[in-house]
């Protein structure tokens, strides 16, 4: 017995087939309505979360790829909590409030610190804390003021916008206005990209199982999978300070050390 | 019969001897153990809670494995330590010393042994606080034995930044037989091993 009769199976194709209504496309003032409106909606909707991660973490300048389980907290505009743990033991737990950062390293017994900005001298990865927080709650390298563009790229609409750094950066949505993928862009080089993977319902929010950011030039990645994911929870504000525990020596970041020479 | 006898003896004089005869007594007369464990992680961002299995065969062969969506399992040989991670097809090799916790957690021949690396305080009837000698990550390890085997029931390791990792243990399988083959650190072909 044929389990989808004849006229049935041609709806099923043509569903197929056909532009789902999620992926209608839009151009123009109508897409950078629509990117407007899904942005705002996303600040409303999503001020702060808390999620179980795997983290992924490959550099040229280290051997073989970093991988460990994490948990992750970041509330708007810019305070982030990222822990790493391996096993039964700790392997990074780094802290940021937007003005300052921390990276405890217990193995090392030793926390890193330093300007946010000067985080990128550690991880050896192009990587601003404030620019994790921008890219979790969907507002890739920063919100757009102004010069809200739109780009078409072979046939694919795209939303631009240049920062005050003069850096122009490329968003593209899905019809349902869901940031697929984000780049950043200096003159025609593109030197920093955003992915966002296989979106799911959780808590009545639209979320990505995994974010990658990649940095071609320093052929850098960093993988975020979302296990659990929990938001607008109240977080103390002490998750976003670190208070060195006792007997680990704090050592400043400074621009003239590469990547590791503070931590060792 | 008579050794059934001499068992019934010991046991009360081991618990009344303390957590430390009691662990002791366990380590010497075990060849080999196994046993289902739940780790529960606490942090500045809360809890986390994984589930896992445990092997051990003395002298100081473990193999510790974590279930869940990122599984690993952890050899440790001695002082070499690799730690498996199938989903990245890779392993991390390295001296188990070297680590953020305790090289065989609590698996040693002896509280002796244990001894030259920790100062092991008693806690109670069954309690035994284990603080590493040298500087460390971690500040110390809280077992707390089984009165009748000696062997741990939960294990509570509390690191220096404020995080603990609890490990509760199910019921020790001891000398029931642990295999070769299942603490040689074996990895699927395409595995690719990097020395820290």
């Amino acid at each position: 017995m044929s389990l989808v009769r004849p006229a049935g199976f041609l709806a099923l194709c043509a569903l197929f087939l056909a532009h789902p209504a999620f992926a209608r496309t839009l151009d123009g003032p109508a897409l950078l309505d629509a990117v407007a409106q899904a942005r705002s909606a996303r600040r409303e909707q999503v001020k702060s979360l808390r999620a179980d991660v795997v983290i992924g973490l490959t550099s040229r300048t280290w051997s073989g790829t970093g991988t460990c389980q994490g948990r992750i907290a970041a509330r708007r505009p810019d305070s982030l909590r990222l822990l790493g743990y391996a096993a039964v033991a700790t392997v990074f737990d780094a802290t940021t409030d937007g003005d300052r950062f921390w990276i405890y390293l217990p193995m090392l017994q030793r926390a890193v610190t330093g300007k946010a900005e000067e985080e990128s001298l550690l991880v050896a990865l192009p990587i601003l804390p404030n620019e994790i927080v921008d890219a979790l709650f969907g507002e890739p390298y920063g919100a757009p003021e102004a010069g809200l563009r739109v780009l078409d790229v072979d046939g694919t609409k795209w939303v631009a916008w240049t920062l005050a750094s003069g850096h122009e950066v490329r968003a593209r949505y899905s019809g349902s206005m869901l940031l697929q993928r984000a780049e950043l862009w200096a003159g025609g080089t593109r030197t920093a990209r955003l992915d966002y993977h296989d979106y799911r319902k959780r808590s009545g929010v639209w979320w990505p199982t995994r974010i990658d950011f990649d940095w071609p030039e320093e052929q850098g990645h960093l993988s975020l999978t979302f296990e659990t994911v929990r938001f607008n929870e109240p977080i103390d504000d002490k998750a976003f300070r670190f208070d060195a525990p006792e007997g680990v020596q704090v050592v400043p970041v400074t621009s003239d050390e590469a990547f590791g020479e503070a931590a060792r | 019969m008579k050794a059934l006898a001499a068992i019934l003896l010991l046991l009360p004089t081991l618990a009344f001897a303390g957590p430390r005869a009691l662990l002791d007594h366990a380590l010497r007369t075990t060849k080999d153990a196994s046993a289902t464990f739940r780790q529960t992680r606490t942090d500045a961002l809360g809890e986390t809670v994984t589930d896992g299995t445990l092997a051990y065969r003395k002298p100081r062969r473990l193999r510790l494995e974590w279930r869940g969506k990122a599984g690993a399992t952890a050899f440790v040989n001695r002082d070499t330590v690799w730690f498996y991670q199938p989903g990245q097809k890779q392993v991390l090799k390295s001296r188990a010393s070297a680590g953020g916790a305790p090289p065989a957690l609590f698996l040693e021949e002896s509280v002796d042994v244990l001894d030259r690396a920790y100062r092991v305080k008693e806690e109670g009837a069954t309690g035994l606080v284990l603080e590493p000698r040298a500087s460390s990550p971690w500040r110390r390890m809280k077992l707390v034995l089984d009165a009748k085997s000696g062997w741990p029931r939960s294990l509570v390791l509390e690191g220096r930044g404020g995080e603990s990792t609890r490990l509760d243990f199910g019921r020790f399988k001891v000398n029931a037989g642990v295999s070769s083959a299942q603490l040689a650190p074996s990895f699927p072909k395409g595995t690719t091993v990097v020395e820290l």
